[in-house]
């Protein structure tokens, strides 16, 4: 594995009423870490996220999700703009809905763990018991982890 | 790792320096991804390495604990999945970042070593159950 030492990120700046907020993508050049790249992130950004974000009267973070409800994954380029967590429960109201479900937040908080806890552990056995022969270099370049889980990071 | 090196190595130096050497081995790959890759967390590098390590390290002897007493790698392969499931994927996705959050949680937090720590402890003062080797 070698260091990387020059790479290009990016990074948003939002202005708004004076104030000025940044967000950094945090996709790579290459698509090893996850299908989004810096250049795929600054295609959905100015074509897309951003303009549906102009002139937007946006109070809080959780107003951001309904904005994107259009746009299909590229969570990175996303999260450059900020978004919410299981623990903002305007955040889930709308991802409830986006997933075409009709129960509380709280239910689906439920779902979601009983899902993770079982079909997400056999999906974790492959590269756990590959990790435990010895195999990590394999695992390693498919490694996908806190910034790719569902509500953050 | 636990399919070959951990039994082997049991044979020849015993529970408690087979834990140690599985745990520093195992804290040593990890770092490569800590420093090069984005396996990390909001904390600075020496804490987070510092807490990653100790939980590494205590919880290598629940890891060869498991692997002796039962003989068949699924074992810890299955307590490693739990571990990256229920840590990655729903402890840390279901809590509320209050500002010092990170400095506790996930794998590069205090209270995970802590835990660990006492499994580690606990299954230590149990070795002498693992006498067979697999």
């Amino acid at each position: 594995m070698e260091r990387c030492r020059i790479a290009a990120f990016l990074l948003v700046e939002v202005v708004a009423d004076g104030a000025i907020g940044w967000g950094e993508v945090t996709a790579l050049e290459t698509p090893g870490y996850n299908s989004e790249t810096t250049d795929t992130a600054w295609y959905m950004i100015s074509e897309f996220i951003a303009p549906a974000l102009i002139n937007q009267n946006l109070s809080a973070a959780p107003e951001f999700a309904p904005l994107m409800s259009t746009i299909r994954g590229r969570e990175m380029a996303k999260r450059s703009l900020g978004l919410g967590s299981f623990t903002n429960r305007e955040f889930m109201n709308q991802l409830v809905s986006l997933m075409g479900l009709h129960v509380s937040p709280f239910v689906f908080t439920i779902l979601y763990v009983l899902l993770a806890g079982s079909f997400g552990l056999v999906k974790s056995t492959a590269p756990a018991l590959g990790e435990e022969i010895g195999w990590r270099a394999s695992w390693s370049r498919n490694f996908s982890r806190s910034s790719d889980s569902l509500a953050q990071p | 790792m636990a399919g070959f090196l951990v039994p082997e190595l049991f044979k020849v130096i015993g529970f408690t320096g087979t834990a140690l050497i599985r745990g520093v081995v195992w804290n040593c790959w990890h770092y490569l991804l800590l420093n090069w890759g984005d396996y990390n967390s909001g904390t600075p590098t020496w804490y987070g390495l510092t807490c990653f390590t100790v939980m590494v390290i205590s919880i290598s002897f629940v890891f060869e604990w498991m692997r002796l007493k039962s003989g068949s790698l699924w074992t810890v392969a299955i307590l490693h999945a739990s571990h990256n499931c229920y840590v990655q994927g729903i402890f840390t996705t279901l809590t509320r970042d209050t500002g010092k959050t990170a400095w506790f949680i996930d794998e590069f937090g205090a209270i995970l070593p802590l835990v660990a720590l006492g499994f580690g402890i606990y299954f230590w003062s149990r070795r002498n159950e693992v006498t067979r080797t697999p």
